[in-house]
């Protein structure tokens, strides 16, 4: 009997705390989306092409690498590689760093840009696996490919920004595809602010469902599976919510390693991507702020919400899965690294806000919203916690992730209302107001076994098998 | 408890439901509104054309709704503007804008959000809509953040020749080199003649941005009558003045004494050694040859690298590389001089 009243107290304090925890949660979410509308709002019909015009005949633009490291990307490689050439920017050299490939990345590279063998004197700004061989195109000399010795992606990018020969790199995926604009966009706060902007990051797009000829995307329109519409409305809501508003604060922590600009300078003397970590994109911006603040510079990290790379989605659980998995080891390995900015005021809003946010709400979320879980189900079970406080939980639940992705979805029609329909909206919408009862517990739970995973240092690739997103 | 719980759910579904209907229903008239647009456009830009070609002095018929009649008068007023390359079409384009759109933009630069403010200043500088220089004065006055307004609004200024801002710039000192290079991309010679004697009469006091782009400017412009002064500079105290003279003189391809370059190769500053070998390859100064091949074994990468591609540009340049190749003491400089031979210039610095 006493164990029985034990057992329900226990219950009710963890039921508390969970609540608590979730509507702290859910606020900060809105304070986010209220700080990024305004953003959007401001922004909401501007004349983009007008905006970045003066950009593409300016001799100031600075010129700019793209790095396309690639590890078995032999469907995807020539798309994104294409979708590069037709990008609208005065000057740009893209290198491809075939990362010890198993397949034929490399080959579908050298024939279809039909490139020709050449010396490369390379300097180490860091040390990398072998490079093996360097090629230029000879229908577009701005296109290289650099074969390395495999060492991962972090490894793959520090090869090239060792070749790299301009000031500013793109980092891009092997798998993207980039908007005509992109560049621009994403360049352009670097170059208004004198140099002033280090890193900008543009937004990442779901391109499962859209028409994507030619390496240029045709028509936008939705997939039919669940499991990808509910990645897009989860990619709206990181981005669009998420990132805008921490980025307004300059404390973004992430610079999505699909596609992101840094200033190579700042780059080299923060050491380059780290090899030893899976989430190596998050742990060089966390490096970059923690020496912008070291040095008490006033250089920012900006995200931008108009620059779109679109990239194929996992389309089943399996997959999907293993790369949930992977971004919650690679968060926990960055706040582990970096665990002495935490809470530490000499990091300003990094140490005392982005920090514990990344750390309590993006990765130990997934262990406090289990607990609620197994709350709202012991409770109902065993009867240990009160019906009213089920339901009270449960209408949490539903407030912190219904309510936020259809905020998500309102800020995507003000920022591209691309989809040319009214049903797109709707369909977008009904997804959002499920996410709470089955998508969101099924992150929860595999965000929890790669946190797990990274306390036990088991890894799990789950490499993507890639279909290409685009068709000839 | 149950009575708040269910509170909670109503206020929940309501908010649910009304930003549903709003996304749905501003969705809708968007989607009507591009609609008629795109007809409109359709169906009055082949009647347009020949207005605004002078071939017809009747101006078809507009829509009466004001906004549509902005938004389709916009669209053929630009499609055509980036097209039409003779003074005449420029000129029809300026009229009809005038006429039209004058009160409109007017309005907008007053009243307008922040994005409609910056849509209409692109316009006006598109559509060269100088009678409305005074309101765009005006309105410079009113910008309070240093954003992309205010750079359109000096850009606007600027294209209308406006000969105010050379007092503008010199007595702003925070603007940036670029913002002002952008402002002399729109200057006549005539006006820049005149910041040139404003220039050399304030001499020290002038603010360094824009010196430092009236020099880089020069070069990029290619204008005869400004290279005397750039090529003062070269003597000049500062290191970054100097440098900027260098790169002026790079984008000219032109220096009316080759030997003004020599001091530049034993330079302690690496910059300036660069820009002496990209200017000796650009100008195709054999005589300067053996300078190249010893910058070629340059201490700093960039110099090399900047050597060996400059060595390739000679017409002897492939015989001198594959020396270098051979011979020359340094390794790494070997290694340059083989990557020079193999690689192909473009896409590069």
């Amino acid at each position: 009997m006493i164990d029985k009243e034990w057992l329900s107290l226990l219950t009710l304090i963890l039921a508390v705390i969970a609540i608590i925890y979730m509507v702290t949660v859910g606020l900060i979410y809105l304070i986010l989306f209220l700080i990024a509308s305004s953003r959007i709002k401001k922004e909401r019909f501007l004349n983009q092409e007008e905006y970045v015009e003066e950009l593409t005949s300016n001799k100031d633009t600075f010129p700019v690498s793209v790095l396309i490291p690639a590890y078995n990307e032999e469907v995807g490689i020539y798309t994104t590689v294409r979708s590069m050439l037709g990008l609208n920017y005065p000057q740009y050299e893209i290198i491809v760093i075939d990362d010890g490939s198993k397949d034929n990345t490399s080959g579908k590279v050298i024939e279809e840009f039909k490139m020709t063998e050449i010396d490369v004197a390379l300097r180490k700004y860091f040390n990398t696996k072998d490079v093996i061989k360097a090629y230029q195109s000879t229908v577009h000399p701005n296109i290289f490919l650099l074969r390395k010795e495999n060492g991962g992606k972090a490894d793959a990018l520090n090869a090239g920004i060792n070749f790299s020969r301009y000031p500013y790199f793109a980092a891009v995926d092997g798998d993207c595809i980039l908007d005509h604009d992109a560049l621009l966009k994403v360049m352009k706060p670097i170059i208004d602010s004198n140099g002033l902007v280090t890193v900008t990051g543009g937004t990442v797009r779901i391109a499962n469902g859209s028409t994507i000829t030619r390496s240029q995307v045709e028509k936008i329109a939705l997939p039919k599976g669940p499991i990808v519409l509910m990645q897009i409305i989860e990619y709206f809501r990181a981005f669009l919510i998420g990132r805008l508003g921490l980025s307004r604060l300059n404390i973004l922590l992430i610079i999505s390693g699909a596609f992101g600009v840094f200033e190579k300078k700042r780059v080299v003397k923060v050491g380059g991507y780290n090899t030893k970590t899976v989430g190596e994109d998050m742990e060089l911006i966390v490096r970059m702020h923690r020496s912008i603040k070291e040095e008490k510079s006033n250089q920012r990290v900006e995200y931008i919400q108009d620059p779109v790379c679109w990239t194929e989605a996992p389309d089943n659980a399996a997959v999907l899965r293993s790369q949930r998995k992977r971004w919650q080891r690679g968060l926990a390995e960055t706040i582990w690294l970096h665990k002495k900015m935490l809470f530490n005021p000499k990091y300003k809003g990094i140490g005392l806000f982005s920090m514990p946010y990344y750390l309590i709400v993006e990765l130990l979320s997934a262990v406090f919203e289990l607990v609620g879980y197994v709350v709202i189900m012991s409770g109902l079970l065993f009867s240990f916690v009160s019906l009213d406080i089920v339901i009270v939980m449960f209408i949490v639940t539903v407030f912190y992730g219904s309510l936020l992705s259809s905020l998500a979805v309102l800020l995507e029609e003000w920022t591209y209302h691309k989809y040319p329909d009214t049903k797109s909206l709707i369909v977008l919408f009904f997804w959002a107001l499920t996410e709470s009862f089955w998508y969101r517990p099924l992150m929860v739970w595999w965000r929890f076994s790669g946190l797990i995973q990274s306390l036990t240092k088991k890894a799990d690739w789950g490499n993507m098998k890639r279909k290409g997103i685009s068709t000839d | 408890m149950v009575n708040n719980t269910l509170l909670i759910v109503g206020v929940l579904l309501i908010i649910q439901l009304s930003l549903l209907i709003y996304l749905y229903t501003e969705k809708k008239s968007i989607i009507k509104r591009n609609d008629e647009a795109n007809s409109l456009f359709q169906q009055l830009f082949p009647k347009y054309l020949p207005f605004l070609t002078g071939d017809s002095d009747i101006e078809p018929w507009l829509p009466q709704k004001s906004k549509l009649k902005q938004v389709v008068l916009e669209r053929i007023l630009t499609g055509f503007a980036h097209v039409v390359t003779d003074p005449v079409g420029n000129q029809r384009v300026k009229e009809v804008a005038e006429c039209q759109l004058l009160d409109c933009y007017r309005k907008t630069l007053k009243t307008g959000n922040w994005s409609e403010r910056l849509n209409a200043l692109y316009l006006i500088e598109e559509f060269m809509m100088d009678a409305l220089r005074e309101d765009i004065k005006e309105h410079l006055n009113s910008v309070e953040t240093m954003d992309e307004e205010y750079r359109q609004t000096l850009r606007t200024l600027a294209s209308f020749e406006e000969e105010s801002l050379l007092d503008y710039i010199l007595s702003h000192p925070h603007m940036s080199q670029r913002l002002i290079k952008e402002i002399m991309r729109r200057l006549p010679l005539n006006i820049l003649i005149d910041l040139m004697g404003m220039i050399k009469e304030k001499g020290e006091e002038t603010p360094g941005a824009v010196k430092y782009a009236f020099i880089d400017y020069c070069g990029e412009a290619g204008y005869y009558e400004l290279l005397p002064f750039v090529e003062s500079m070269l003597g000049d105290t500062s290191k970054e003045t100097r440098i900027k003279a260098l790169k002026s003189l790079y984008h000219y391809q032109y220096c009316t004494s080759p030997e003004l370059i020599i001091p530049f190769f034993t330079s302690v500053n690496w910059e300036e050694r660069l820009y002496a070998a990209k200017l000796t390859g650009e100008m195709n100064l054999t005589e300067f040859s053996n300078y190249l091949m010893l910058l070629a074994g340059d201490r700093v990468w960039w110099v090399r690298f900047q050597a060996c591609e400059a060595i390739k540009q000679m017409s002897d340049g492939k015989i001198l590389l594959t020396y270098l190749t051979e011979r020359h003491e340094d390794v790494y400089a070997q290694d340059m001089a083989k990557q020079s031979l193999t690689m192909r210039v473009g896409g590069h610095v």
